[in-house]
């Protein structure tokens, strides 16, 4: 009896902690969204009211006025998806050479990546914007697009789960006849449906919110993307925090819908870059 | 057939002169730090430039973070914008780094045309200085920022406290005033409104250290040792720790924890914050969006009169060293500080004091704390900034450290500023930037 009084005890309060820990992580979201329909000064009250006694919906309207919203949507998800496109092809056809297929100088190859892997981003900034220069591609697409495609860490996320299907269903494939294109599109390719899903959700996630290198490669207001936007309401002297909060508040819900829908993935891929795939 | 043969004539003849006239448009660009209202102002602006002057096409390109990254991957490049925004705290490395254009003769030249923005007389005489090195000129001001005391009335009229005076006041006169804000409001012995936010950052930490009648460089810059860490600077610096100690202000984690200087002041918990006028850009918008707010400004206290001084901050328009077009950029730059842009992003906009005489006048007809702050340039030194390199970011690091020192590790205020002293004396020494 005692032994179970014990158990149940212990289940309460780890549930309680655990609905805690959730609360405190929720926290910044719920007052991202609160802060969003206040003026600033009802922010600092003391103490503060996690409900607006007044809903602000003129912050959501003074953010939509204040840029070309509209565009920068368009921006981010064109981008978004054509890096997600392209990164997927790429990483999977590069995994399975990496893996699947022998040649002279693959495994040092393979080596070589990792090692870039360990280049500070700053190293290769001025260069690759020199190459994207005399290529014309400052200020358009292409600049926000060809350079994302290598992804590193998918393509050894995606040999390294490659390297785990047995050789037997390729051994078998050849048998009957199928090329090593075929053999990588028809056979492998379906296998790798989990990695390739939890290689896009981040992917998906990483661009969404990709900040930095947008802002180097673009000059106009016409090719700026959504975080890019999120910035443009801090100035020289003053941060228009509720505005920026009802930004932050709609740019999140395509990634608050990724989790929803990808969790598995996420938590897959997670484990997958942990080492505990067991 | 005839009338055909005719309309094509036609068309050759303006696809001819078309082309003519856009092979004589040059092209310039512009990169800021604007953020969305500000950028607003800045394309009106630049739309007025190539009204009057339909020879340039000008594409404006705000940069809301990472700025100096961002040019300095540009400049690096090879692909240099034509006219920058550069914070007068980086002219010096700039310079050093062969990074900008002397636009003193491309400035002459063009006033002797009569171009807008382009005579210097017409600008208080400290913000150009900010930007003059010998006899070159790197930079013409955008606007600027005096350091001053801003104070919430209702503060002190709830208290019964006399407002500060317009004209300055002693170091005496800002703790009887701080002493008479503070209060325990809730008996739990400690005070929990407070006279002052304490001030810890170093941009306002140098004017204070000047009214007290020291320096932190030598006049040459080339030490600081002996001026940081003087004996005036040090009982200076004490003095405010002892307000501090005395509880007339919020310990740093304190106003931290209650969400910062901005949040004490909105909510009445501190009379007074010292800060530059920037804040009243904020106040402006809070008061536009409902709060209850009465706000004041005055100069920083002084050790004795003959010592009153502050700084204004100030960011000035650039040019390249390899930029294409140096004279169409210098007119650029020029337009960008001209009477018509301060009108626009000062007088309509509200967002800092003008750098143009008559136009400040007429903001401080319209605003009364701006007038308060534009009293403050009779008396306002350049930033110590826009004279050394070594200023950012190494003096700026070290007093960091140096009050962390203080607040923190306990030390003294003469160990920490002997510290301080002699640590970016060695920065200097060995050169290092």
């Amino acid at each position: 009896m005692n032994n179970r009084f014990f158990s149940i005890f212990v289940k309460v309060v780890i549930m309680a902690l655990l609905i805690l820990l959730g609360l405190s992580t929720l926290l910044p979201y719920i007052l991202m969204i609160s802060f969003s329909f206040m003026a600033e000064f009802e922010m600092y009250r003391l103490p503060p009211k996690l409900i607006p006694d007044v809903l602000r919906w003129e912050n959501y309207v003074e953010m939509w006025q204040s840029q070309p919203w509209g565009r920068y949507i368009f921006n981010t998800l064109f981008i978004t998806v054509a890096v997600l496109i392209g990164q997927i092809i790429l990483i999977a056809m590069g995994g399975y050479a990496l893996s699947r297929l022998h040649f002279p100088g693959r495994d040092f190859m393979f080596k070589l990546f990792i090692t870039f892997m360990l280049l500070p981003g700053v190293v290769t900034l001025i260069p690759g914007f020199i190459i994207l220069h005399s290529m014309n591609w400052v200020d358009t697409y292409w600049a926000m697009i060809i350079p994302a495609l290598g992804n590193i860490w998918g393509m050894f996320l995606m040999r390294q789960y490659m390297l785990s299907l047995p050789s037997s269903i390729e051994d078998a494939a050849r048998i009957d006849g199928a090329s090593s294109w075929q053999i990588f599109w028809k056979v492998i390719m379906p296998l790798c449906k989990p990695v390739v899903a939890t290689v896009g959700t981040f992917t998906f996630l990483a661009q969404w919110r990709s900040f930095f290198w947008p802002l180097i490669v673009t000059r106009s207001k016409e090719m700026r993307v959504i975080e890019v936007g999120v910035a443009m309401f801090s100035s020289q002297y003053v941060t228009n925090y509720p505005a920026q909060m009802a930004t932050a508040a709609l740019s999140s819900i395509p990634m608050i819908l990724i989790y929803i829908f990808a969790q598995k993935w996420i938590v897959q891929g997670i484990r997958l870059t942990s080492g505990y795939d067991k | 057939m005839r009338r055909v043969r005719h309309s094509k004539a036609f068309l050759v003849i303006a696809i001819i002169l078309l082309s003519s006239l856009s092979i004589g448009v040059t092209k310039l660009r512009v990169t800021t730090w604007a953020g969305a209202e500000e950028a607003a102002l800045d394309e009106e602006i630049i739309a007025e430039f190539m009204r009057l002057n339909p020879e340039y096409e000008v594409t404006y390109e705000p940069v809301p973070g990472d700025y100096y990254q961002k040019i300095l991957t540009d400049i690096g490049a090879g692909t240099p914008p034509d006219v920058i925004l550069l914070d007068a705290e980086m002219i010096p490395a700039f310079v050093e780094g062969n990074y900008l254009t002397d636009i003193n003769p491309f400035i002459s030249r063009l006033n002797r045309d009569g171009a807008s923005g382009t005579n210097l007389a017409e600008y208080f005489p400290v913000l150009v200085d900010i930007f003059r090195s010998g006899r070159s000129l790197y930079a013409l001001p955008k606007d600027t920022s005096p350091i001053g005391i801003f104070y919430n009335k209702k503060v002190f009229d709830e208290l019964g406290v006399p407002y500060p005076p317009q004209e300055g006041w002693t170091l005496e006169e800002f703790a009887e005033t701080a002493r008479c804000l503070s209060k325990d409001t809730d008996g739990d012995g400690k005070n929990d409104v407070w006279g002052f936010a304490f001030p810890s950052w170093v941009g306002v930490v140098v004017p204070l250290l000047w009214a007290g009648g020291g320096e932190v460089f030598s006049p040459d810059f080339t030490q600081t040792s002996g001026y940081l860490n003087s004996d005036l600077n040090v009982k200076n610096y004490e003095f405010f720790m002892d307000l501090l100690s005395k509880g007339y202000a919020p310990s740093p984690q304190e106003a931290s924890s209650l969400g910062g200087t901005s949040a004490l002041f909105y909510t009445g918990k501190v009379g007074m914050t010292i800060t530059g006028r920037w804040f009243n850009v904020s106040i402006k918008g809070q008061i536009a969006k409902g709060a209850d707010l009465d706000v004041g400004a005055a100069p920083i206290p002084y050790a004795a009169p003959e010592n009153k001084a502050t700084v204004t901050y100030a960011s000035g328009w650039a040019v390249p060293a390899n930029a294409a077009d140096k004279s169409g950029a210098t007119m650029l730059a020029a337009f960008l500080s001209s009477e018509y842009a301060q009108k626009k992003r000062c007088l309509e906009g509200g967002l800092a004091i003008s750098a143009i005489k008559e136009i400040a006048e007429l903001q401080a007809e319209q605003d009364e704390l701006d007038a308060a702050f534009i009293k403050m340039l009779d008396f306002a030194r350049v930033p110590v900034g826009s004279q050394t390199k070594y200023y950012r970011p190494q003096f700026e690091d070290t007093w960091a450290e140096a009050f962390d020192r203080m607040n923190v590790g306990g030390e003294t205020v003469r160990q920490a500023m002997d510290w301080a002293a002699e640590t970016i004396d060695k920065y200097i020494e060995e050169g290092e930037n």
